[in-house]
């Protein structure tokens, strides 16, 4: 038997710090205020014990002095300056030239009719091809109007996700005439998308995680 | 069972003992009187942010960060609240803002997040049965709304006054009031049926 009355009424007058005269001369209220007072009495065992990482103060120190790190001084930002040309010199002679890196390709959406590339943003039409060239850390994810219609994840080859040199290409019909939403991510989450844009692109954002986004309408 | 104590007496005592934390600021000397602060507060922040996250890892999340926040606003701290209640305040609002990114994300993308990790402890036997409590506890606070749950956790798992609490969710002790007798007859109703479901198997 439970005191419906304790757990509406009484529990009230009870958080109140106030009597509860009914409770005197009810046996369940009474035995249901016991079942309470067990119950707020096992409350604080929740994480008794627990400690977390025991390196924990040191990574606040090391998150603090990072955020307040003294700015360089001018001599240092020269120094820094003059550092980083000769670094883009010495990349765009050795690398520029040669293999882009799989993880430094930059992702490219365009549209393709019959054999002729455009960029996009151009007046694509049904039955046009979408090609999405990205490097091997990105995952793709193409939304019809407001619907995923295909997704792609970085290093798992499909149909319509081939792996290239460099990373993936992603190609697929353009169907229907609405616009068509690309979204490259990079570092993508380990979820799956939801399949609604406005969703997913939302919590794209809540989880700060870094995407490129395109659209292409299409007539 | 824990034994109950009067509510206040936790808070009494450690507001006696910030002293040192006091002295420390009053010298400009913020590094000290965090390096005191996290070592005073530490664990109960982190114990706290467990019992609203019901993550470890998120918990983790939130005590690091109060602390960063803590050592940014310290210079600012006007000394009217008790230093616990203030920390308190700040672990609230980063607990919130946790379990709202944290919802958003599992709303957003049909999967669940990774699970998370049970404190992997070697428990005596005598130990069983609390800390299967504990976990059915920590499981069913999860499922209560994050004011109620803030409420319930303020009061009867920081040990909190009904005044305390108010002052640290800034909200009316009537209400927290109201938000914990609500609670409870959830969160018992949840405890009995996952015991019921437990003792079954």
């Amino acid at each position: 038997m439970t005191c419906e009355r304790y757990w509406r009424d009484g529990i009230v007058l009870v958080e109140r710090g106030l009597d509860d005269p009914h409770r005197d001369g009810c046996e369940d209220c009474r035995r249901a205020h016991v079942s309470r007072q067990e119950l707020i009495e096992a409350l604080p065992l929740i994480g008794a014990g627990l400690t977390g990482d025991p390196d924990w103060q040191a990574k606040v120190w090391q998150r603090i002095d990072g955020e307040h790190a003294p700015a360089p001084s001018r001599w240092r930002w020269q120094l820094a300056g003059a550092l980083a040309a000769a670094c883009a010199v010495v990349l765009w002679i050795g690398v520029g030239r040669g293999r882009v890196p799989p993880s430094d390709v930059r992702p490219r959406t365009e549209v393709i009719p019959g054999d002729v590339a455009m960029r996009s943003g151009s007046n694509a039409v049904v039955g046009d091809r979408l090609r999405v060239t990205v490097g091997e850390v990105h995952d793709v994810w193409i939304y019809r109007g407001d619907q995923l219609v295909l997704q792609c994840r970085a290093r798992r080859p499909s149909a319509a996700c081939k792996p290239d040199a460099h990373g993936m290409i992603v190609e697929m019909v353009l169907s229907t005439p609405v616009t068509y939403h690309v979204f490259s991510i990079e570092a993508p989450p380990a979820t799956l998308p939801g399949g609604k844009l406005d969703e997913d692109r939302a919590a794209l954002e809540s989880a700060s995680i870094h995407y490129r986004y395109e659209n292409v309408p299409v007539r | 069972m824990a034994m109950w104590k009067p509510p206040g007496d936790a808070a009494e005592q450690t507001a006696h003992d910030d002293g040192d934390i006091r002295a420390a600021l009053r010298a400009d000397d913020v590094r000290r009187a965090l390096t005191l602060m996290m070592k005073r507060y530490g664990d109960e922040v982190y114990r706290f942010a467990y019992a609203m996250t019901h993550s470890v890892h998120l918990a983790e999340e939130v005590r690091q960060q109060v602390f960063v926040d803590v050592f940014r606003d310290l210079p600012t701290f006007a000394g009217r609240a008790s230093l616990r209640a203030w920390v308190l305040g700040i672990m609230r609002h980063r607990c919130l803002d946790v379990t709202k990114r944290h919802r958003r994300w599992t709303n957003r993308f049909k999967n669940e997040p990774p699970a998370d990790e049970e404190p992997d402890e070697h428990e005596p036997e005598r130990e069983l049965d609390r800390s299967r409590l504990a976990k059915i506890l920590a499981a069913c606070l999860a499922k209560l709304a994050p004011a109620a749950r803030a409420a319930v956790v303020l009061r009867y798992h920081q040990d909190l006054s009904y005044d305390e609490a108010s002052a640290v969710a800034g909200d009316q002790a009537g209400t927290l009031q109201q938000r914990v007798a609500r609670a409870l007859p959830a969160l018992r109703r949840c405890v009995s049926a996952r015991m019921d479901a437990g003792a079954g198997r």
